[in-house]
């Protein structure tokens, strides 16, 4: 019988990563996926006969570029194509259109409001500068501020040194931007309610706050550290769907001598006298290794695969308390011709780039009112693309696929997820994004609706959260997924973390996998 | 040597009979003084003597019937309170004195904090204080700053009218319901004076009659970057080597002060400070965390929202602290020599009474 070094559970892009990065180093590791494919979150699917779709998580914006070098990706087949544009369609049949060409998207701007364009360029300044300053801690396994270990402390020396260096104004603007508001924070640089509403939009994504609920505005960062790494502005979609990006990561990390076995759910992880000694299918079947790596969100990793029995009372409630609360679902639709928007009429390049509902900050306001009552928004916020106008290959000669991520549908609905209710989701959709678009109706040929509740029986996700856990300030850095437990590593010996439940989570980043690799290696990223 | 004060409240005087142990002091006001309510640290209350301070205590701070019939009734006394919640919950009664205890210890903290100018988050000072709190509690403090009340009071509790009353303390103040983050140090930042257990806002009195004057201060003279005085509506000038302005910092700043003594990039900070009207200004005993985010879901759309102004700036974590109301200001120093800031809207926010004059003054007397 093979002996494996080490086991990672779940193949998700962050498991994958995480295998990838140990193969790398020579260490023999075999992959679990529960499902009859890998990609968790990130993969693609034929769900109608010639329609081909990113079921769930749809476009790649902060994959980081280290990893697209270190595992080789372009060489196992990704290839990001970019998405130009930003289209918001507004009521009143005018739009706000955001490029990517920057002479294109001033003129744009100034249009709506001549203050804005001015502010847009230092706008954009302020945040790549921050993005810059708080790149860095991606790669960085959070210290416990609490322990008094030499080298928790050293490293929390230089944590501080680090804002040190930073200067006071750096320092206090990332302050700011960490707990303020998306829209308090776009308020104090821009007037027109489309620009803010959109940008603001990033912040509220998987989590249950709207956009003046401060601790929204830090996302905004998000973009522009997609930039920074040039990869196309923040955001591109994967030839193929996203299920390439997984599998480009899957067939880097086989290449260098992963082992990847599908259709194999684990049970639980063997602890005996605190130590991790391997996993249990269910199945029956058991797999003896010493160094175990769980890709599972926290509630499923701690009080599922290991028992609480194992663990210290503090960290079982710390997990117990740790949020999920599903936000976003997805609506796929499988198209027999091109919306055609009243505001923007014709096959413009605007359909390559994404559409995004949210005509004012009001507006994702009032969507989130609903849904912190337990209701479906009755208007939801949407960011749509439409894949097939970027790789034709996603659906039939002259049809299309439109992928849209919708918010909010909480998981915790009142009266629980039925049938019904995905489809009122769908209604409630269709018939917000036909104001904008009327012929959209007749063109769908077939409608997939995707619940917070789905992507947990689909996926494993807890409660449909897609960042394995919100990404909210008090489950960040030192406290994700629990205090002490930050740096990849849990109370049971050679048992390791690597999902989005770990800093920093969220996205198809894969971030989480490669720190949780080198904490296994027991080196610095 | 001569000073001036601008303001009615406790902190201008406060400011003032610590100025006047050196200076020469003018107190100028526009406005009534009004009565003012909160905590009274020990240091303000010395330097207040002989003015009338009013302590209210009442023994049961808080009634809210029951949607069972009854009613929930919290009690300065924990083991009255304890009865009180074990008839809606045993768990809640159970988790009533833990949560009492960890609570108090955080509002300590910042009482701490409170009674100096705003701590430096990156120094040693801080974080020799902040570890001093033990495990349990620097977990307590990093994890429950940028929370939403509601959350925190989720993880404690289940009975709503409970987590209703306690909320409404996280939210009084601020336009922001209690599922909004940073309601949650809203919520100790109330705390602060109060014995464990008890979390209404303290309510002690003070009305500050004092040797003032009821002019109008029309402009804040500035000579070569320097505070010279003052100009009243009336015409007439008096000159001072030390001016403390317990007036909005936009006020001071924006209106008193000619801008061209400031930087652009602070004026522009200054203006961005938000003071906005809440749904609540005193606490309420609500029936439910609901029923006081419909308040606040009421208040949050259309215009009012920006006419409705608060004299006061809105005590959010952005704007607290070090960053109090803007970082540049934090330290009650503005880039006007001799001018200083005092006030609610300064480090350490409203309902501390006295406790920015006391800093500021200080500061100012040292240089």
């Amino acid at each position: 019988m093979t002996r494996y070094d080490v086991i990672v559970i779940g193949g998700g892009h962050n498991g994958l990563v995480c295998a990838a990065y140990l193969a790398r180093a020579g260490r023999k590791v075999l992959v679990l996926e529960r499902r009859e494919r890998v990609g968790g979150a990130a993969m693609s699917e034929e769900v109608f006969p010639g329609f081909r779709f990113s079921v769930f998580s749809y476009v790649v914006s902060l994959l980081r570029p280290e990893i697209i070098r270190d595992l080789e990706l372009p060489r196992y087949g990704l290839h990001i194509l970019p998405l130009e544009s930003t289209l918001t369609p507004l009521p009143n049949g005018d739009y706000l259109a955001q490029w990517s060409d920057h002479d294109q998207n001033r003129r744009e701007l100034a249009r709506h409001s001549l203050r804005d364009a001015e502010a847009y360029d230092e706008f954009g300044l302020v945040l790549h500068h921050m993005a810059r300053a708080i790149k860095p801690l991606l790669a960085v396994a959070p210290p416990d501020p609490t322990s008094l270990r030499r080298e928790q402390l050293f490293d929390l020396f230089q944590l501080r040194t680090y804002f040190k260096d930073l200067g006071t104004k750096r320092f206090h603007a990332l302050h700011k931007l960490l707990t303020m508001s998306a829209a308090d924070y776009l308020d104090e640089w821009f007037e027109t309610e489309a620009l803010k509403a959109t940008k603001s939009a990033s912040g509220i994504i998987g989590t249950m706050l709207g956009p003046r609920s401060p601790g929204t505005a830090y996302v905004l960062l998000h973009h522009y550290m997609g930039e920074l790494d040039g990869v196309f502005r923040a955001w591109g979609f994967a030839r193929g769907g996203n299920g390439s990006v997984s599998a480009a990561i899957a067939a880097s990390a086989q290449a260098r001598g992963t082992e990847i076995r599908t259709s194999s759910p684990v049970s639980n992880v063997i602890v005996r006298s605190g130590k991790v000694r391997g996993v249990v299918l269910e199945g029956g079947e058991e797999i003896e290794a010493d160094l175990v790596v769980s890709g599972a969100d926290p509630r499923r990793t701690f009080l599922g695969l290991v028992g609480e029995q194992h663990l210290p009372g503090e960290l079982v409630e710390s997990i117990r308390r740790f949020r999920f609360r599903g936000s976003s679902a997805k609506v796929n639709l499988a198209l027999g011709e091109l919306p055609e928007f009243t505001c923007l009429p014709g096959r413009g390049p605007h359909l390559r780039g994404a559409t995004s509902i949210s005509p004012s900050v009001d507006y994702l306001e009032r969507a989130y009112d609903d849904a912190k009552y337990g209701e479906i928004s009755r208007r939801p916020y949407m960011d749509i693309v439409i894949p097939s106008m970027l790789d034709p290959a996603m659906a039939p000669p002259g049809k299309h696929v439109m992928s849209i991520f919708v918010q909010y549908a909480p998981y915790h609905l009142n009266g629980g997820w039925t049938d019904a209710k995905r489809e009122a989701l769908g209604d409630a959709v269709v018939d917000t994004l036909s104001e904008y678009a009327p012929n959209l109706k007749g063109a769908i040929l077939h409608r997939q609706v995707v619940t917070p509740a789905d992507i947990e029986r689909i996926v494993g996700l807890s409660e449909g959260n897609i960042f394995q856990g919100e990404l909210s300030l008090q489950q960040m850095f030192f406290l994700r997924p629990a205090p002490a437990w930050s740096r990849y590593r849990t109370p049971i010996r050679g048992l390791y973390q690597c999902g989005s439940g770990t800093h920093p989570g969220g996205g198809v980043m894969g971030a989480s996998g490669r720190n949780a690799a080198f904490a296994v290696l027991g080196e610095p990223p | 040597m001569t000073a001036v004060v601008i303001g009615a409240g406790v902190d201008a005087l406060v400011a003032a009979r610590l100025l006047s142990r050196s200076h020469s002091v003018t107190v100028l006001h526009d406005e009534n003084p009004a009565e003012e309510r909160g905590w009274v640290p020990p240091p303000v209350r010395t330097v207040l003597k002989n003015i009338a301070v009013n302590d209210e205590e009442p023994d049961r701070w808080a009634v809210a019937p029951l949607p069972q019939g009854g009613r929930l009734e919290l009690w300065r006394d924990m083991g009255r309170s304890v009865d009180s919640i074990h008839r809606v919950s045993e768990r809640d009664a159970a988790r009533w004195p833990d949560f009492c205890a960890r609570m108090a210890r955080l509002a300590r903290f910042l009482e701490r904090i409170y009674l100096d100018a705003p701590p430096d988050p990156l120094g040693v000072r801080f974080a020799v204080r902040a570890r001093l709190l033990g495990k349990e509690g620097l977990v307590d403090l990093m994890r429950l700053l940028p929370m939403p009340i509601a959350e925190l009071l989720d993880d404690w509790f289940e009975n709503d009218t409970l987590k209703g009353i306690l909320g409404a303390a996280g939210i009084m103040g601020l336009r922001q319901g209690p599922r909004s983050g940073g309601t949650a140090f809203l919520f100790l930042h109330h705390h602060v004076g109060s014995p464990p257990g008890v979390f209404p806002p303290p309510r002690t009195t003070v009305v500050s009659e004092t040797d003032a004057q009821k002019k109008k201060v029309q402009r804040i003279l500035v000579n070569e970057g320097r505070a010279r005085g003052v100009v009243l509506a009336v015409g007439t000038e008096i000159a001072a080597d030390l001016v403390i302005s317990a007036l909005h910092p936009q006020r001071t700043l924006l209106e008193l002060v000619d801008p061209v003594w400031l930087d652009p990039e602070l004026v522009r900070a200054i203006r961005h400070i938000r003071s906005r009207a809440p749904a609540f200004t005193t606490f309420v005993d609500a029936p439910s965390l609901d029923h006081l985010e419909r308040a606040h879901d009421a208040s949050k759309y259309g215009t009012e929202g920006i006419t409705a102004l608060s004299p006061v700036a809105e005590l959010t974590l952005d704007q607290a602290l070090w960053m109090r109301p803007v970082p540049e200001l934090a330290h009650y120093r503005t880039p006007i020599k001799g001018l200083w800031l005092c006030g609610p809207s300064m480090h350490p926010g409203p309902g501390i009474l006295g406790a920015s004059g006391y800093n500021a003054a200080r500061a100012a007397l040292r240089g």
